[in-house]
C-alpha cells in the first residue's frame, strides 16, 4: 500500500492544504493532485483535436515527404524509392518551370492588389461613416463566397459568347478589345487572377476595417490640425498604427499564392495548353490524372517549401523594419 | 456552498476513453456493413458515373430494379459520381478495406490498365467461361492486360458528325464539300462547328478522326500496336487541319479554348450551330433534348482523298474488385448486363450498342439511334473503322497530346512542333 503523508494543519495555516502524494522514491512530486487531475482532464480535452490533426495533416504531410522520394503511380501496391530524382526532374520539366513562374506573378500581383486596393477601401469606409454599412457589406461580399462559384461567376463574365464583359465592350465601341478571356494564352492567368484579387480584397479590407478601429482618432486629429492632407494622414499616422495586421494579411495573401488551385482549376483548368498553369493545378494533374504521385508528392512540397520560405522571410523583413 | 469540480482519476480517464475508442470501432464496423442486406439477403455494391440527365438516371435505376426482380435476394447498391471525380474515388475506393463489387470503368492503359497493374482487379478469364458471355473478341482485347482478361466491355462507340438536318442540306463526301457547307453556314451568322476545348479532352476526339482518316486503319494500327511514328506529314496535316485551319477559317465558335463541351454542344442542341463532331454517346441527350429540328450524322468526310475511317471502339466496361466481399454477386450482375433482356432495354433507353451480338428485330427507338445502330452494327472489327486514340495510350501522352493541341489552337505551338512533341511523349511512354 502507498504511503501517503499528511500534515496536519498548524494553527497558524489558515488555509488547509491539500493532501501531497508523495512518488515512487518517496519525495513529493511537486504536482498538486487537483493539478495534476486537472491535467487529464486538458488531456481528455486535447485529445480528439490532437487526433484529428495526426490523422488529417501530420499523418498525409509525412506521408507525401515519403512519397515524394518513390516513382508511386498512385495505385501500385509496390513504391520504388529513387530518391531526388523527382526533385531534379523538375529543373528540366518545362511545365513546372512555367507554372512556377505563373505562381510568382501571382504571388506578386495577387497579394500586392488585394492588399492595397483593400487598405484603400478600409480608409475610405473609416473616413467617412456615411454610408459605410452598405459599403461595409459590399466590399466584403465577394470573401463570403466559396471560390468555386467566384470562379463559375466570372468565367460566365469572361465568356466569349455570352458573357458581359464582351458584350460591356461590344456597347461601349470598344470591340477590338473583346476576346475570349480565358482562351487567349496571354489574358488568361491575368483574367484569373482578377477574379481571384476581387475576392481575396474582400478578405483584406475585413481584417484591416477591424484594425482602424484601434487607431487612436486624436492622433490624426493633431496631424490633421498640423495641417497633414489625407494621403499624409493616411500614410503616416494610421498605417503605422494598423503596421501589425497590415503584415498579417500581406503573409495570409502572399501564402495563399503559392498555394492557390480551386479558382485556377475551375476557370482555365491551367489551360489554354499551359499557359494558367501554377504549381497546384500541374500538382494535381500530375498526381491524380498522369498517376504520377510521387512526383507530384514533390510538387507539392515545392509548394510547401516556397510558401514557408516567402512568409517567414517576409514577416522577418517585417519585423527588422519596425 | 464551494463547488468542486470532481476530478478524473485514471482508471476513469481509461475507462473513458476506452468506451469511446470502442464506440468508434463499432460505429467502423457497421460502416463496413458486411454483404447482407436489409431484409437479410445479400449486397453487391456497385460503383458508376452519374448519368447526365435526371431522365437518364432515372432509367438506371429502373434497370437496377429490373435486375433485383430477376434476382429477388439481392439488393444492388449503386453508387454513381460525376464522370470527373471518377477516376480519384475509384482508385482511393479499391485500396481501401472497403471496395465496391463491381464498377464501370474505362477501358483504356490509363484506367482499368493500370488498376490491373497495380492488382486491384479480379481476373475474369473463368468467369469468362463459366457464363459464356459474347462480348465481340476485339472487344475483349480492349481489357485485357498483360495478357489476361479483366474487364467486360459495356458499349461500343463511334465518333462521328452529327448535322442540323434544317441548315445542312446534304452530307459531305470530301472536305471541300464540307468548307463549302461551312462557308455558307457562318455566311448566315450560324456557327459551323459546335467545338468546345476547355476541358482540352475534345480535341483528342477530333484529332481521333483526322488520323483515321489520314491515315485508314491500318496505318493507325501501326502506330499504336507497331513502330510507326506520330511526326508524319500525314499526321501534321490532321493537326493543321483541324486546330489550325478550321480555327483561322472560323469554323468554331470564337474563343474555342474558353468554351466547353457541353457549351458547345448546346450551341447545337439549339440550332445556333450546324454540326456536333463528338461521340455516339451523346445520342441519348440529343434525342432528348432536340425537339425543333431533325438530326442526322455522317462520317468525317475525306480529307485530301484519304479514306473513310471514324474512330470507334470500346467505351466502358465492367470490372470486379480484387477484394470484392460479393464477387460472385458481382458477377450475377455483369451476367444479367449481358442477358439480351438488359441490352434489349440499354439500346431502347440509352441509344448504345452493346459490345455483344443482340436481337435487334422489334425494337422500339428512335429514328437517330436506329441509324447509329445500324451503323455500329457493322462490328467496329470493320476495315472502315479508325481508333479513337486517348483510349489506347497512356495519360502522359493523353496530356501533352491534349495541352498542346490547344496550343496549337492558341497559336503558340506549330502543328509540326505538336506532331514532335506526340512523337517524343510516345517515345518515353514507351520505355516507361
Amino acid at each position: 500500500m502507498k504511503q501517503t503523508s499528511t500534515r496536519s494543519p498548524t494553527e497558524g495555516d489558515a488555509v488547509p492544504v491539500p493532501r501531497q502524494k508523495r512518488g515512487p522514491l518517496g519525495q513529493s512530486a511537486g504536482v498538486s493532485t487537483l493539478q495534476r487531475q486537472q491535467m487529464h482532464y486538458g488531456m481528455l480535452f486535447v485529445l480528439p483535436g490532437l487526433l484529428v490533426y495526426l490523422v488529417f495533416m501530420a499523418y498525409p504531410f509525412l506521408s507525401t515527404i515519403y512519397l515524394s522520394f518513390t516513382s508511386w503511380n498512385g495505385v501500385a501496391p509496390t513504391k520504388e524509392w529513387v530518391g531526388l530524382t523527382n526533385y531534379a526532374r523538375m529543373f528540366t520539366d518545362g511545365v513546372a518551370l512555367k507554372a512556377f513562374l505563373n505562381n510568382v506573378i501571382w504571388v506578386v500581383i495577387g497579394t500586392i492588389a488585394p492588399v492595397v486596393f483593400g487598405l484603400f477601401e478600409a480608409l475610405l469606409v473609416w473616413s467617412s461613416p456615411r454610408g459605410s454599412l452598405v459599403f461595409r457589406t459590399l466590399f466584403f461580399l465577394p470573401f463570403v463566397l466559396p471560390l468555386v462559384v467566384v470562379g463559375i461567376v466570372w468565367q460566365w463574365i469572361y465568356h466569349p459568347l455570352f458573357g458581359s464583359l464582351n458584350k460591356l465592350l461590344d456597347g461601349v465601341g470598344l470591340e477590338g478589345l473583346s476576346r475570349g478571356w480565358l482562351a487567349d494564352p496571354h489574358a488568361a492567368l491575368y483574367a484569373v487572377l482578377i477574379a481571384a484579387i476581387w475576392t481575396a480584397t474582400g478578405f483584406c479590407f475585413l481584417i484591416l476595417h477591424a484594425a482602424l478601429q484601434n487607431v487612436d482618432a486624436s492622433t490624426v486629429e493633431a496631424a490633421m490640425i498640423d495641417g497633414a492632407g489625407w494621403f499624409r494622414r493616411a500614410w503616416s499616422v494610421v498605417i503605422p498604427q494598423i503596421a501589425p495586421q497590415l503584415t498579417m494579411v500581406t503573409a495570409v495573401t502572399l501564402i495563399g499564392g503559392f498555394a492557390v488551385f480551386d479558382i485556377v482549376f475551375v476557370m482555365t483548368g491551367g489551360g489554354p495548353g499551359v499557359a494558367s498553369e501554377v504549381l497546384a493545378t500541374y500538382t494535381y494533374k500530375t498526381a491524380f490524372q498522369q498517376n504520377e504521385a510521387g512526383y507530384g508528392s514533390a510538387l507539392a512540397m515545392l509548394i510547401t517549401l516556397l510558401s514557408l520560405v516567402s512568409a517567414v522571410a517576409f514577416i522577418r523583413l517585417r519585423e527588422r523594419e519596425r | 456552498m464551494r463547488r468542486v469540480i470532481r476530478p478524473v482519476s485514471r482508471k476513469e480517464f481509461l475507462r473513458l476513453g476506452g468506451a469511446g475508442l470502442a464506440g468508434a470501432a463499432l460505429l467502423g464496423v457497421a460502416g463496413c456493413g458486411g454483404n447482407e442486406g436489409a431484409q437479410g439477403g445479400e449486397v453487391v455494391r456497385f460503383f458508376t458515373a452519374a448519368q447526365e440527365t435526371a431522365a437518364q438516371e432515372r432509367v438506371m435505376q429502373d434497370l437496377v430494379a429490373r435486375f433485383e426482380e430477376k434476382n429477388p435476394n439481392i439488393t444492388l447498391e449503386r453508387e454513381a459520381v460525376p464522370t470527373e471525380d471518377q477516376r480519384t474515388v475509384i482508385q482511393t475506393r479499391l485500396q481501401s478495406g472497403n471496395p465496391p463489387d463491381v464498377f464501370s470503368y474505362d477501358t483504356g492503359p490509363g484506367f482499368g490498365g493500370v488498376l490491373a497493374d497495380a492488382g486491384l482487379l479480379r481476373p475474369l478469364e473463368d468467369a469468362y467461361k463459366q457464363n459464356d458471355w459474347g462480348i465481340y473478341d476485339w472487344a475483349k482485347q480492349r481489357a485485357t492486360y498483360g495478357g489476361k482478361v479483366y474487364g467486360v466491355p459495356e458499349n461500343v462507340e463511334e465518333v462521328i458528325v452529327f448535322y442540323n438536318k434544317d441548315l445542312v442540306p446534304e452530307v459531305p463526301q470530301t472536305v471541300d464539300e464540307l468548307r463549302q457547307i461551312a462557308d455558307e453556314l457562318k455566311g448566315q451568322g450560324i456557327t459551323p462547328f459546335a467545338f468546345g476545348d476547355q476541358e482540352q479532352w475534345p480535341a483528342g476526339h477530333l484529332f481521333s478522326i483526322g488520323v483515321s482518316n489520314m491515315l485508314g486503319r491500318e496505318g493507325l494500327e501501326n502506330i499504336l500496336f507497331g513502330e510507326g511514328r506520330w511526326d508524319t506529314p500525314e499526321v501534321v496535316r490532321a493537326i493543321e487541319l483541324f486546330f489550325r485551319d478550321f480555327v483561322e477559317s472560323e469554323y468554331y465558335p470564337e474563343g474555342v479554348n474558353a468554351i466547353t463541351y457541353d457549351d458547345a454542344n448546346a450551341l447545337f442542341y439549339s440550332g445556333r450551330a450546324g454540326m456536333l463532331p463528338t461521340g455516339t454517346w451523346v445520342v441519348p441527350t440529343i434525342v432528348e433534348t432536340v425537339q425543333d429540328f431533325e438530326v442526322g450524322f455522317f462520317p468525317f468526310p475525306s480529307i485530301d482523298g484519304s479514306s473513310i475511317s471514324p474512330p470507334a471502339g470500346v467505351g466502358s466496361g465492367l470490372f470486379v474488385a480484387k477484394n470484392a466481399q460479393n464477387s460472385e454477386g458481382a458477377l450475377k450482375f455483369i451476367d444479367y448486363l449481358q442477358s439480351e433482356d438488359a441490352a434489349r432495354f440499354l439500346i431502347e433507353k440509352f441509344s448504345v450498342i452493346p459490345a455483344h451480338p443482340v436481337n435487334t428485330e422489334g425494337l422500339d427507338v428512335p429514328e437517330l439511334s436506329k441509324q447509329v445502330l445500324d451503323d455500329l452494327s457493322r462490328s467496329p472489327q470493320a476495315e472502315t473503322f479508325g481508333y479513337n486514340v486517348d483510349v489506347l495510350t497512356s495519360e502522359n501522352f493523353n496530356e501533352v497530346m491534349n495541352s498542346g493541341f490547344q496550343e496549337v489552337i492558341g497559336g503558340s505551338r506549330s502543328p509540326e512542333e505538336q506532331a514532335a512533341a506526340l512523337q517524343d511523349a510516345w517515345a518515353s511512354s514507351r520505355e516507361g
